[in-house]
């Protein structure tokens, strides 16, 4: 028996891991406090950005199916001018009433800030990217982290209960002795004080390692809830950006006809203008103005062929994501009353119960609490 | 030369077309990845730099340096290739832009990633930001940009003299191009004219507007339209173009003979070099000091040449009474091997033009 306690006061349990303390701890918990919250601010902003990119790039693009009669009209010349505004009005972006301006200019200008869009998703997506690469490290790395506590945690639990059973010999030992002072009995009260020691210090080290562990546990929750929202809202980035990309390949694949017919449309008008002054008869004037425009867009037949704005398949692309974003969002609904519902019954849980935090697992307190 | 030949079809719709997919093979923009995508881009670079271009041309080292970010090298792999235009052969529009925003994007963007923790080296992001602080750090293209430089201010009529430059990339043609264009105003210039603000001259929006609306196409249009602005006398306009490059296949806007001449040079199996390619320079030019019609180009009419007979008599009206005659020529930047035959060639059609070879 005197042998067995030696080798049990004298068991040199070794703790996986390094850097845990009390303030390592608070330390990792604080900055992960300020973390969660820089992500939660990113996040918003996130949000907030893919809210007003879907609303600039997907609302015109559901609502209107008649571009392509606008381009037919261009390009077949009738009422090329007036038609040519109208398609305009059809380009995402920009959708307010057209000024008087070049043609051509606002195409370009409407190009430029529907491309900047797209642009400025995919820079949104390569962030996203990253933050999601980054979260998923993390997570990792946490939850190795929370193994070796975990562990540690199980060893320390375990050594205590083992002094604990020798705790109890000794004091019933102690408790069937009739002389209180005699050699015995002191020499079992300091194994006992020995024992109480070594429990003191090991509980201290279980209540660490299980306070780690809870602590670890939440911040890879919230953790996992910040992965999971950035991935839906990656996901949903992502289509846009392909929508995006989807319309500008259709607009710029057919730019160059556009611009042509554009610039044949106004540059014609004003010349005809020009040699009214001439004082030559109307048609004279009509058929060179004719003439020029042919010579402008001598390469716009070709060019008209594949004209095809927001066609079928585009329209369907379009559809379906906006589709594919509502059921998203019902999703998101019927998760979050799911949520609500599981949280009520903690806090319910945690007032029956008589507890204060209303989590899964109760924290053990810090090291020597 | 051969004028062109139209068929005027404006008083009826024109032919259905033949078939989407065809259409679309002969003018969907063309994608080069990876290493093709690199060395056309350093070609278009080596061939530009190797112009010489004079100052009536786009600014030949902004222009180079906004090549340089196209690709997967110039982007550091933030983009895998370039679109090129079928008829240009050049970077289509898009391409174009996307350097133009990237750059504008990019303080922002550097801005918002230094607030956060730094990505690992070869991610997307990592790759992201070498390409916009390097683009950041560079002077790119302005795609539509004007400058007004006074000449000279005459007290004793109250006339100032303007040396107009307007940079844009052609949407039509997909191209770089720029006007430069000499006028003067008699008065304060009103809305639409030039104005002085602390002996500065600055144009106004009005201006500004009707540049852009008449620079779009030849020069002669220019001047003409221009020249219907009251209060503006114009003196000369200058059009200078980047393009297009041909390359085997490529459709050649011009009349038959010059077309084939041309296209028996840029096929591989006839004119002995294994990708044979020619980058055009063309520059057209309406003004009072042209002394006479004449076109130096071997592959551009002049618009009077694909006119009627009657049409082309109310132009030259037009001209007598603006008082301006019209030039063009074009320059080639081709392979070595291709020099000599091209030079030849252009000789040959009745112009005789400076072509360089690399």
């Amino acid at each position: 028996m005197a042998t067995d306690l030696d080798a049990l006061l004298g068991r040199e349990v070794v703790y996986d891991g390094e850097g845990y303390s009390r303030e390592a701890l608070q330390g990792m918990v604080t900055e992960y406090q300020g973390r969660h919250q820089s992500n939660l601010k990113s996040l918003e902003e996130l949000s907030k950005a893919h809210d007003d990119l879907a609303s600039e790039m997907t609302k015109d693009l559901a609502d209107n199916k008649t571009a392509w009669e606008h381009l037919k009209n261009i390009f077949t010349f009738r009422k090329v001018g007036s038609n040519f505004r109208g398609l305009l009005e059809k380009i995402p972006l920009i959708s307010d009433a057209v000024p008087d301006r070049a043609i051509n200019d606002l195409l370009e200008e409407k190009i430029e800030v529907a491309q900047r869009r797209v642009q400025q998703i995919g820079n949104y997506l390569d962030q996203m990217q990253s933050q999601v690469e980054a979260l998923q490290v993390d997570i990792t790395r946490l939850n190795k982290r929370m193994i070796v506590a975990a562990v540690n945690e199980e060893r320390a639990a375990s050594y205590v209960l083992e002094l604990e059973t020798a705790l109890s010999a000794i004091e019933a030992q102690i408790a069937g002795l009739d002389e209180e002072k005699g050699a015995e009995a002191r020499a079992l009260q300091v194994q006992r004080d020995e024992l109480k020691q070594i429990i003191w210090r090991h509980g201290a080290k279980l209540r660490l390692y299980s306070n780690a562990e809870d602590r670890i546990a939440a911040i890879v929750k919230m953790n996992n809830n910040f992965l999971e929202i950035l991935t839906n809202l990656h996901a949903n980035m992502q289509t846009l950006y392909d929508s995006g990309n989807e319309v500008l390949n259709e607009l710029t694949g057919n730019l160059a006809g556009l611009a042509s017919a554009a610039k044949a449309a106004d540059l014609t008008q004003e010349m005809q203008g020009a040699m009214e002054s001439l004082k030559e008869s109307v048609n004279k004037v009509a058929v060179l103005a004719s003439e020029t425009s042919l010579y402008l867009t001598q390469n716009v037949e070709r060019m008209t062929s594949e004209m095809k704005i927001y066609d079928e398949a585009t329209q369907q692309l379009v559809e379906s994501n906006l589709a594919a974003e509502r059921e998203i969002k019902e999703q998101r609904i019927d998760e979050t009353i799911e949520l609500a519902r599981k949280e009520y019954g903690h806090f319910q849980e945690a007032r029956r119960t008589g507890s204060h935090t209303p989590v899964e697992r109760q924290p053990s307190g810090g090291e020597g609490a | 030369m051969e004028p062109l030949r139209f068929e005027l079809a404006v008083d009826g719709p024109l032919p259905e077309p033949r078939t989407v997919e065809a259409a679309a093979a002969e003018t969907r923009p063309r994608f080069i990845g990876g290493e093709a995508a690199d060395a056309y881009v350093q070609r278009l670079v080596r061939a530009i730099g190797a112009a010489r271009l004079n100052a009536f041309f786009p600014d030949a080292r902004r222009l180079t340096r906004h090549l340089s970010f196209l690709g997967g090298a110039g982007s550091h792999g933030v983009y895998d290739g370039l679109f090129v235009a079928r008829s240009s052969g050049l970077p289509t529009a898009r391409e174009v832009l996307r350097v133009k925003i990237d750059g504008d994007l990019a303080e922002d963007f550097l801005r918002d990633v230094a607030e956060q923790r730094p990505p690992s080296p070869e991610s997307p992001l990592a790759r992201r930001i070498a390409y916009y602080r390097e683009l950041s750090a560079a002077e790119v293209m302005q795609l539509n940009h004007m400058s007004v430089e006074l000449r000279q201010r005459r007290e004793s009529d109250g006339a100032a003299l303007f040396r107009v430059r307007y940079d844009r990339f052609d949407l039509a043609s997909e191209m770089f191009v720029r006007y430069t264009i000499l006028l003067t105003q008699h008065g304060a210039g009103g809305v639409r004219g030039v104005r002085f603000e602390e002996e500065l001259a600055r144009a106004t929006e009005g201006f500004r507007r009707i540049i852009s609306r008449f620079a779009s196409d030849e020069a002669e249009l220019c001047f003409v339209l221009l020249s219907e602005e009251p209060n503006i006398v114009v003196e000369d306009v200058r059009r200078c173009r980047i393009g297009p490059l041909l390359g085997a296949g490529s459709k050649l806007a011009s009349d038959e003979q010059s077309a084939d001449a041309l296209a028996a040079l840029l096929d591989p199996a006839r004119s002995q070099l294994p990708d044979p390619w020619i980058l055009c320079f063309p520059e057209d030019r309406a003004g009072l000091d042209v002394t006479a019609n004449s076109s130096g180009d071997a592959l551009a009419p002049l618009l009077r040449d694909a006119l009627s007979e009657q049409s082309r008599t109310l132009l030259d009206r037009k001209a007598d009474e603006l008082g301006y005659r019209v030039a063009k020529q074009r320059k080639f930047v081709c392979p070595r091997g291709l020099q000599k035959p091209l030079a030849a060639l252009c000789r040959k059609l009745g112009a005789p033009s400076v072509v360089r070879g690399i």
